[in-house]
């Protein structure tokens, strides 16, 4: 046998062994990550499987909670630089301690920490570059480094790096990171007004994932298409694809994806002059996402039906829905110039230019999303 | 239609874990595979070919279960660790002729230097996790006390009294652990 063979296999097997004594010692530190900070790390917790573990979990926490992964993922830092030396080849520590660092950054990234997701990034580049075996992590950590300079607006650095990861992860054979690259480039030519570039982008990404068993990134995938053929007038194009994507993120149960692209529908048939269906479409996507605890996203879909209404002349309808938008942004504590260019707004409603105000304030709240001390200019200022 | 919301990027969530391959099976199957694509391809030496296959297999370990194409990735993971290693390997300056006569500069103080270094990361292993994290962060990774501030989400001037406070823990746990107790000696 050859010894390349044998550490292989013995690794293999210490790993998944160290992976099951560690599993319900991580999930039950989930909840209590907070004591094992301010005590040295026990020997037992130093194992491979271990980091493994921890990284695993806090990729799980993501979306539920940042903050937590953040620290889960700080602690998989630690414990990967304290494997006891020589326990396991250097490419499993080098991979394991990047992954943390990977996962660090992600974390980061979801919180808009982003200087942080870069130098959490720096760090996971620089563990990775040590192993020339480990070609794929390092375009895993690039593509996360371009998720992060598409966050900041670099796009063209982005772009750049996207176009590397699209060619390492084909030739990884990995079509579902592939499409998530191409994904990626689509989201930025979109944000550029490339509407047909993002088009033709995601119907590649589309191709590219073809069979795979990725519906999560199939449907965020058509939700965009949708979304580009609305920016192109295309309605038809666009509720075929954005129904596709609600029907597989009810399929996946994802409730938030579900709200969202329902919220995206009703966009899009108000804009294409289907009012009454977009009242429908936008009341329920509102509902969903105050019952999701999103209340921004519920008052920009509140801005969207009062639009709606305003277009079939139901005035009052329209001052009702402005009215609980207020209600709610006041009782979510919200930007406070939110509620000054609401206020403009109940002012201008029984005006002419009420639709016009109406998609004004909206831009105006979206944009405050990412830029919260942009001033409100009222209409005839702007 | 402008604004509309924004698109979606799906994150890298990993579905639930499906099972784990027969990684003997595999290794069997590709190893050779994998070594002659690095000698014939990119002309790689077989011992240089052989330590690239491993390393790559053992990425392999850490992520095989959610791979859905197992040769395709083995082997584009093969092509690219060859890539990686030839333009490391051109980036490397060859050693002068004499180099066997001169001692390596580097290498001066090497006898003073590893113990020191091995100390510190021996004393930094001996402090609490939050400890290892604030030294590692601050004089592994560079991160300037502000940066480090940041990191944990605590103030400039607690973060600069942290990396005091966990600099002494090391010394006080290092210095406890080298000094035998009273009555040895």
């Amino acid at each position: 046998m050859k010894p390349g063979r044998e550490e292989f296999l013995r690794t293999a097997r210490l790993l998944e062994d160290e992976r099951k004594v560690a599993r319900p010692i991580v999930r039950t530190l989930g909840t209590s990550l907070d004591a094992v900070w301010d005590r040295e790390i026990p020997a037992a917790w130093k194992t491979a499987g271990f980091v493994h573990e921890l990284t695993s979990a806090a990729r799980d926490l993501l979306k539920n909670d940042a903050r937590a992964t953040v620290a889960m993922a700080q602690f998989a830092v630690v414990v990967a630089a304290s494997l006891p030396a020589g326990k396991y080849p250097r490419a499993i520590q080098v991979q394991l301690e990047g992954g943390a660092w990977k996962e660090l950054a992600n974390a980061h990234r979801y919180l808009s920490e982003y200087d942080a997701a870069l130098r959490a990034l720096d760090a996971a580049d620089r563990c990775l570059s040590v192993v020339d075996g480990l070609g794929f992590d390092r375009a895993v950590s690039r593509f996360a480094r371009a998720l992060v300079l598409s966050d900041q607006g670099r796009n063209n650095e982005a772009l750049k790096l996207v176009d590397d990861c699209v060619a390492d992860f084909e030739e990884h054979a990995d079509r579902r990171r592939q499409a998530q690259c191409l994904q990626l480039r689509g989201m930025i030519e979109s944000r550029g007004g490339q509407y047909r570039k993002a088009v033709a982008t995601y119907e590649r990404a589309l191709i590219v994932l073809d069979d795979a068993d990725d519906d999560y990134t199939r449907a965020c995938l058509k939700n965009n298409l949708g979304q580009a053929y609305g920016e192109l007038s295309d309605t038809g194009s666009a509720l075929a694809s954005l129904q596709e994507a609600l029907a597989l993120f009810e399929k996946l149960q994802a409730a938030g994806e579900m709200a969202r692209t329902g919220w995206g529908v009703g966009r899009v048939l108000l804009a294409g002059g289907s009012y009454d269906q977009a009242v429908q479409m936008l009341s329920g996507a509102r509902r969903d996402l105050l019952k999701l605890a999103l209340p921004e996203e519920a008052g920009l879909a509140g801005l969207d039906l009062a639009d709606a209404f305003l277009a079939t002349g139901e005035t009052a309808a329209a001052r009702e829905a402005v009215e609980e938008v207020v209600a709610e942004f006041r009782a979510a504590g919200l930007n406070q110039r939110a509620l000054l260019a609401l206020d403009y707004l109940r002012d201008v409603l029984p005006t002419p230019r009420a639709r016009a105000a109406v998609r004004h304030v909206r831009t105006y709240i979206n944009e405050l999303r990412t830029s919260p001390n942009q001033v409100f200019l009222e209409l005839d200022q702007e | 239609m402008s604004g509309l919301a924004e698109p979606m990027v799906a994150l890298e969530l990993e579905s639930s874990e499906p099972p784990e391959p027969d990684y003997a099976a595999l290794y069997e199957q590709y190893y050779t595979l994998m070594v002659s694509i690095a000698i014939r391809k990119f002309h790689i030496c077989e011992s240089e070919a052989e330590a690239l296959a491993h390393e790559v297999f053992l990425d392999f370990l850490t992520k095989g279960a959610g791979i859905e194409d197992q040769r395709g990735w083995l082997v584009g993971a093969m092509c690219n660790a060859s890539r990686y290693y030839l333009r490391r390997r051109a980036r490397a300056e060859p050693l002068p002729e004499t180099y066997a006569q001169a001692p390596d500069p580097s290498l001066a103080r090497v006898l003073e230097m590893w113990p020191d270094q091995l100390a510190a990361r021996e004393a930094i292993g001996k402090t609490t996790a939050r400890c290892q994290l604030v030294l590692r962060l601050r004089y592994f990774e560079g991160y300037s006390v502000p940066e480090l501030a940041t990191e944990l989400r605590i103030t400039k001037k607690y973060a600069s009294k942290l990396v005091s406070e966990c600099l002494r823990q090391a010394y006080r746990r290092y210095v406890r652990r080298e000094t035998p107790p009273k009555g040895e000696t």
